[in-house]
């Protein structure tokens, strides 16, 4: 048993089985190959449109290919055989692209052409369908189709015709694109497909239009039967008034057309095989264009010395000089067209009496117009009196009986002419029979002229666009409406010399026939009928074009398709109302498409001009494939419920628009409002639904430039260049002065103790004067003295201690030859301090230097302690000593006691001593109690490291006397006579000042010679 | 009880002590220098202290706020709220409180030293100066105007040593010659200020080293 995979799960389950058993998802499709061979499309045959999935029916699986997923940076987009995706077509394409596969051979477009290229030159392309008749391809193929979907066609197509109807022939093909493709143009229903750009199919044109016979053309032919009689009458009135026409009243030009052909004619005797090759072309363009002549003239085959073809010719070209302005300038030139059947029977009816003369083409054509006039009376029996006009000559010739007259040496335009005929024929007996029965039904009148009829029927049930297009404000009247724009040279002077009537006249010049013909109208129809006829002449351009390329496309054929088409499509079904008309009127009336005799339009060429020039590759490469059966266009219809193609169907030049992964990441997927957004700019302008060109970004920037020079002057630079050099210096190690050794400076410094020691113990240990006391008495001194001697006794007198324990052994030396002075005339002592320890040094200094006066605190003296404050408190206790400090360290009252009863104020004191070690101290003495003092003198004893600040004081007067440092003390003692510590000190101090004065000698020197010794090393060592 | 006899000895000794101690910088840094040190600075601290609460804190605020009248205790709120915000200065977080305090402190003692300054020192200083070319004063002319000259020409060229402004030159800011000329005799001056001082401080440390040879030498030789 083998087995298959699912499509959906991957599992594998048996061929048998049609349901996955797993998911339950369908293994095979509904229909089998052999059916879809049964049914695969035929050209000209409709499809089966179905728009809902069959029951059970499974979506076909995807392609390998991973259309979902987002296409990568650099990947480029998969390469798809986009024909097999030609089930996913809409129908309508299907089908029009089916039909020119049958006929033509498949056209190359340009590939990779995007769409979105290719529409907005829609209206440019729209132009070229003024293009002349034997250039515009067939583009009324599949309109059948279009006119029984009309409701089916997109409304953006089914709108655009009244606004293209002035220019050019509407789209005779709608696309039914499908969902997808109405979406990819948005809302922009009012386009339109140019005919050229989507007409794939210039063939089967003929089984078309037998097969889409409107009602109305029925109703038409009815009435044209009713009247076949009198038509009839008019007919032959108006040949025998051609025939008098043309030997009466024949223009010049007409004349000169006759020896011209006689003169060929002549010609032709002389070298009878290359006539056909030899004739001029305006002969060869004219026999083929006077077919409704040879019955008109009704001419046998004249002698062997000329042909009957061309006799035949002179007198269709005579007949035709006075028939001709009604059939050009009366019908439209797609009715022309019709006279190329006509033409080709009529050529087969001479030839037939110059075979041996003629070509085989020229032969067959003789044939063939033999037959057709055999057949003629027959036909006339069975055919109503309307198709005995002279326009509908043709068609009545057009039987099967004359089909085998066509040799197989004749050409192909020539036998495409044969097998339309034939055609034509058959469809057209049925339509009779049909239409006369309407006609009698409906018992109307109808004019005796068939084409006005029938072209008051167009009117009456031509669509809008149609008819506005009739009343085109700058559309031709008359038959300067009936003439081409392109209109071949021989047909425009022949209309310029004769044919055309001056504008508003009636009565057409020239042509008796004809003359008479458009004068019965008025006569055998109803008021306004000349009106009626207008539109008939005014039918455009693109009309005739369009007749012109079915004609075309017919010849190219074959005639293998078309009875296979007339036979299996029905008529109602393919061609409209509108369309049906017309190709009655293309029936009835004589064209003059010779010209596309000589030139044929290559299949090639009409479809590249019919197919949009941009079209994409996968639109132009799928093709009809007749093995593709309809099974699968139903699936793939049932795939997309909607019409829409599914995402993963996408070509590759459509997966070359999608977004890369990166926009896709950054942006994220649009919603179904932004993907229905129409666009505004670019080319994609007015299409709805197309990838944004910038999704998300907005508006790109495109970024500045920065320079990245630094833009310095030269003064900056000078400025950066000193900065490195400082910080290059600083960033410098420095070289560690190299410390000299420890132990020579400890050395040193023992060395300098010692010395000092031995200096200052050596006259203390021993107990030997070396040094003589002073003999000179410094001046301030002898103030001191002076002021000491000068206090009375008993006076009070202010002490104030600021020194510190430091230096105390210097004060006490300076200060008690003072003091004990001062004890000595018996001064009561006031003791104060700014330094805490100075109370406790106070009474030391008392007790130890002055204890040979036993002064006793609160009697004759009072320490009054610590004075706190600094400046602040000198200040306070000079003006209010007893308030600033109202106790002494005793706890007693020394201003309450006689000791200091008189004190007031610092002035009130006789004498101010101020024994201190630091000049800062003795300065704020000086300045808080200079002004308050008065004429109280400041005598200080002070240190000797403060005499070099304190002096100044001295020698401003501001202090009185001054007593320094243990010389001063020694020098006060010497100058009482008294022997005290100065004078144990002094030899001490001496020695001790003179070994100071040595070691700074002897270091000085030594400093000198260090100094000379390392220039001269240097210099040393520069020499 | 010990006598004062007992007291000098005991303090005596301290002395001999602590003045080996403070002499035994002589071989470096040592503890013993160092222990001495902090003695020194302890006992001066509380020392200090002690001398304060009972010289001025107790006598001066707490005495009358416990024991004086109403309007003394009012009035000695004022420091005593002052001298407690200074406790606020121990701690960073409490510093502001203390400002105040230490705000009336400075205030006063700046305004004192500087009225004291410019009454006591600059005026004074100035007309001593003056007052040298004072031929009248007494004296040695000759003397007078010699002296006088020094002090003249020692006080301008100390000034103009001290005086740093230059002219910006091609070679960099220079002063003038005669700005540098009176500066290097300023700073001849000064040098002699310097050694005077260090005369004076080598005089005011020697004579301390004399009495604590002396002092040693008693103690020494009381024993003997």
């Amino acid at each position: 048993m083998a087995e298959i995979r699912c499509p959906m799960c991957g599992k594998s389950a048996s061929d048998e089985l049609e349901i996955c058993p797993s998911c339950q998802a369908r293994l095979k499709p509904l229909g089998s190959l052999s059916n879809i061979d049964e049914k695969s499309i035929h050209a000209g045959e409709a499809p089966v449109r179905k728009d809902e999935m069959e029951p059970g029916q499974e979506v076909p699986p995807k392609s390998d290919s991973p259309q979902e997923e987002p296409i990568r940076p650099g990947v480029a987009p998969t390469k798809k055989n986009t024909a097999e995706l030609e089930f996913a077509l809409p129908n309508w394409l299907r089908k029009l692209r089916g039909q020119p596969e049958s006929n033509q051979p498949p056209v190359e477009e340009p590939a990779q052409a995007p769409i979105e290229e290719s529409l907005p030159d829609v209206a440019d392309e729209m132009e070229p369908a003024s293009t002349p008749a034997e250039e515009a391809p067939d583009l009324l193929s599949g309109l059948e189709q279009t006119s029984r979907e009309e409701d089916q066609a997109p409304s953006w197509l089914s709108n655009i015709k009244p606004s293209a109807k002035k220019e050019e022939p509407p789209a005779n093909v709608p696309i039914e694109d499908g969902n997808w493709l109405n979406n990819l143009r948005g809302d922009s229903p009012g386009q339109v497909l140019e005919p050229d750009s989507l007409k794939p199919e210039p063939l089967q044109e003929e089984p078309v239009f037998e097969q889409g016979v409107p009602d109305w053309m029925k109703k038409l032919q009815a009435e044209v039967d009713s009247q076949a009689p009198a038509s009839k009458s008019v007919e032959e009135d108006q040949t025998e008034t051609v025939e008098e026409g043309s030997k009466e009243e024949s223009p010049d030009w007409l004349i000169q057309l006759q020896a011209e052909t006689q003169a060929y004619s002549a010609a032709a005797d002389d070298a009878p095989s290359g006539q056909g090759e030899e004739a001029p072309n305006w002969l060869g363009k004219l026999g083929p264009e006077t077919p409704a002549t040879v019955e008109a003239s009704g001419l046998p085959a004249e002698g062997s010395e000329t042909p009957d073809w061309l006799k035949n010719l002179q007198a269709e070209t005579q007949s035709f000089a006075s028939e001709e302005p009604s059939s050009e300038t009366e019908s439209p030139d797609w009715l022309k067209e019709a006279g190329l059947e006509a033409q080709a029977s009529a050529d087969g009816e001479v030839a037939s009496g110059t075979e041996s003369e003629t070509p085989d083409w020229l032969k067959n054509a003789q044939a063939e117009m033999q037959a057709f006039t055999s057949e003629e009376g027959s036909s006339e029996t069975k055919s109503p009196d309307w198709l005995k006009e002279p326009g509908s000559e043709t068609q009545v010739s057009a039987n099967e009986d004359t089909v085998p007259g066509t040799g197989s040496d004749a050409p192909d335009w020539l036998k495409n002419a044969q097998v339309e005929m034939q055609a034509f024929a058959t469809e057209e007996s049925a339509s009779e029979l049909e239409s006369s029965e309407e006609l009698k039904e409906s018992g109307l009148e109808t004019p005796v002229f068939a084409e006005d009829s029938s072209a008051s029927e167009a009117v009456l049930e031509t669509p809008d666009w149609l008819k506005n297009l009739q009343a085109d404000p700058h559309g031709l009247t008359g038959v300067e409406a009936a003439v081409p724009r392109e209109m071949p040279d021989w047909l425009k002077n022949l209309g310029s010399q004769d044919i055309l009537p001056p504008e508003g006249e009636n009565e057409l010049p020239g042509t008796p026939g004809e003359s008479e013909e458009v004068r019965s109208v008025p006569t055998t129809s109803e008021p306004g009928m000349s009106e009626q006829t207008a539109p008939m002449d005014l039918e455009p351009d693109w009309l005739s074009n369009l007749k012109a390329e079915g004609e075309i496309a017919q010849q190219e054929a074959g005639a293998s398709s078309q009875p296979a088409l007339s036979e299996d499509v029905p008529e109602s079904e393919l061609v409209p109302d509108w369309l049906k008309n017309i190709d009655k009127t293309d029936t009835i009336s004589s064209g003059t498409p010779a010209l596309l005799m000589d030139e044929p339009v290559p299949d090639e060429v009409a479809s590249q001009e019919l197919l949009p020039a941009e079209m994409p590759d996968w639109l132009s490469s799928m093709k009809p494939d007749g093995t593709i059966s309809q099974m699968e266009t139903e699936k793939s219809e049932a795939d997309s419920p909607d019409g829409l193609i599914q995402p993963a169907e996408l070509p590759s030049w459509v997966q070359a628009m999608r977004p890369v992964e990166s926009m896709i990441a950054e942006v994220g997927i649009p919603d179904g409002s932004t993907e229905q957004a129409t666009e505004k700019a670019g080319p994609l302008a007015g299409l709805r639904g197309v990838l944004p060109a910038t999704p998300g970004l907005g508006k790109l920037r495109k970024p500045l430039n920065y320079s990245i020079k630094l833009r310095v002057t030269e003064d900056q630079n000078q400025q950066a260049a000193q900065l490195e050099q400082m910080l290059e210096v600083e960033t410098q190690s420095k070289p560690v002065a190299t410390s000299g050794k420890e132990l020579p400076k400890r050395i040193l410094r023992w060395v300098v103790a010692l010395l000092l020691i031995l200096a200052v113990g050596l006259p203390a240990f021993s107990g030997m004067q070396i040094t003589p006391p002073p003999s000179l008495y410094p001046p301030e001194l002898m103030a001191a003295r002076e002021i000491m001697f000068g206090l009375p006794a008993n006076s009070a007198v202010l002490l104030v201690f600021d020194y510190e324990p430091a230096y105390s052994g210097e004060l006490e030396v300076t200060a008690a030859p003072l003091v004990d002075n001062l004890l000595y005339s018996g001064a009561r002592l006031a003791i104060v301090s700014t330094s805490p320890t100075g109370p406790a040094l106070a009474e030391h200094f008392l007790k130890t230097t002055q204890s040979q006066h036993n002064y006793l605190s609160g009697q004759q003296y009072a320490n009054l302690g610590y004075l706190a404050g600094g400046a602040s408190g000198v200040l306070s206790f000079a003006l209010n000593p007893s308030q600033t400090i109202p106790q002494a360290i005793d706890g007693g009252s020394p201003w309450q006691t006689p000791l200091l009863q008189d004190i007031r104020t610092l002035a009130d004191f006789k004498v101010v001593i101020v024994l201190t070690d630091n000049a800062d101290t003795a300065r704020i003495w000086v300045e808080q109690t200079g002004a308050i003092l008065g004429q109280t003198p400041l005598l200080m004893a002070i240190s000797a490291q403060a005499e070099p600040m304190i002096r100044p004081y001295y020698d401003s007067q501001q202090i009185k006397g001054l007593v320094t440092g243990l010389a001063g003390g020694k020098a006060y003692e010497q100058a009482l006579q008294l022997s005290g510590l100065g004078q144990l000190y002094w030899d001490s101090y001496s020695l001790g000042l003179f070994v100071a004065e040595c070691i700074i000698i002897f270091g000085s020197l030594w400093s000198l010679i260090s100094v000379w010794r390392n220039r001269k090393s240097a210099h040393e060592e520069e020499v | 009880m010990l006598t004062g006899s007992s007291l000098d000895l005991i303090t005596a000794f301290l002395g001999f002590i602590f003045t080996l101690m403070i002499l035994s910088y002589l071989i470096g840094d040592n503890p013993l220098f160092r222990l001495a040190i902090y003695i020194f600075v302890g006992v001066s601290a509380g020392y200090a202290a002690s001398v304060a609460w009972q010289n001025i804190l107790w006598p001066k605020l707490f005495q009358p706020l416990m024991l004086g009248n109403t309007q003394d205790r009012m009035l000695l709120l004022v420091p005593l709220v002052l001298g407690l915000l200074l406790f606020a200065k121990l701690s960073p977080r409490s510093a502001r409180l203390g400002n105040p305090a230490m705000a009336f402190l400075v205030g006063t003692g700046a305004a004192v030293a500087i009225g004291g300054a410019v009454l006591g020192t600059i005026f004074p200083q100035t007309l001593a100066t003056i007052n040298l070319f004072d031929t009248s004063a007494g004296g040695s002319l000759v003397e007078r105007l010699l002296e006088s000259s020094i002090f003249l020409v020692g006080t301008i060229s100390t000034l103009v040593y001290f005086h740093f402004g230059a002219r910006a030159t091609v070679t960099g800011p220079q002063r003038s010659r005669l700005v540098n000329g009176m500066g290097w005799v300023g700073k001849f001056f000064i040098a002699t200020t310097f050694g005077v001082l260090f005369a004076g401080a080598y005089a005011a440390a020697i004579t301390a080293l004399i009495e604590r040879m002396f002092s040693l030498w008693i103690f020494l030789t009381s024993f003997l």
